[in-house]
């Protein structure tokens, strides 16, 4: 059995409710147990506030900014996200330092650092003016049923 | 949508205990900073916040409980937390955020911790 769902968001940060609101909803129609849900969750929603915050530096509104596609084929969930923002790859953003205290603890850089975190196979493309992000989460016996 | 994060402050003692309820992310951290700053404006000796009634909360709610915990350390006061799901538990815990903030399992434990 596999499922799929495709969202179209525009660079405002409200869009932000909208995209759980369906995230969770695929994965309760999906069965996805409910760590794996919030850590999906968790990852999309950095990228996506990323990719409004920084993509569009000079402020212009897109209402087709961020493509996100969320696939759940019985093993894992396969994440494709696209954005027409300016290129970057969060692959070459370097790791926040997790370990400093909490007067050097930088603002920055976590929510990549989620998504190196939790997620697996983790590849980025520049493609067609589009930064092109895909990445998996494993459903696995550690993974509590919902 | 504009209603999904609310908050109950409650005085004890010198203490101040802020409930938070709903879920925290980029499009609404800016309304859980003003809280945050608001209750700690008023000089509690110690501020809780209490996450039973939060289900979720993104870096951008991180980033405001660090902007909190600067300013408390800077006040003089002290900043306990109380009541996070396991889901951000593990959060704070992949953040490097567990060892540097103070984290009670409840809002007991976290009187307790506060001696109030």
């Amino acid at each position: 059995m596999s499922t799929r769902m495709e969202l179209t968001l525009a660079n405002d940060l409200t869009e932000i409710a909208r995209l759980a609101d369906r995230v969770e909803a695929f994965c309760d129609e999906a069965g996805v147990p409910d760590g794996a849900r919030l850590q999906v969750t968790l990852v999309l929603d950095e990228l996506v506030t990323n990719a409004i915050t920084y993509g569009y530096p000079d402020g212009s509104r897109r209402e087709d900014a961020v493509n996100v596609i969320l696939e759940h084929d019985g093993q894992q969930l396969l994440m494709t996200v696209t954005d027409t923002g300016i290129p970057f790859d969060p692959l070459t953003a370097p790791e926040p330092d997790i370990d400093a205290a909490l007067d050097d603890r930088p603002i920055g850089g976590l929510g990549i650092h989620f998504l190196r975190s939790f997620m697996t196979g983790v590849d980025y493309v520049r493609d067609g003016g589009r930064n092109c992000l895909r990445f998996a989460r494993r459903i696995d016996e550690t993974d509590t049923l919902p | 949508m504009k209603e999904n994060l609310s908050f109950t402050e409650t005085e004890v003692g010198a203490g101040s205990i802020l409930a938070a309820r709903g879920r925290v992310d980029s499009s609404n951290a800016g309304l859980f900073e003003e809280q945050l700053v608001a209750a700690q404006s008023r000089g509690p000796s110690v501020l809780i916040i209490d996450f039973t009634e939060i289900d979720y909360m993104s870096s951008a709610g991180l980033r405001v409980l660090l902007m909190t915990a600067k300013k408390t350390k800077a006040a003089g006061s002290r900043l306990i937390l109380c009541g996070l799901s396991d889901h951000i538990r593990e959060v704070f815990d992949v953040s490097g955020f567990s060892v540097i903030f103070t984290i009670c399992d409840t809002r007991e434990d976290a009187l307790s911790t506060a001696g109030l």
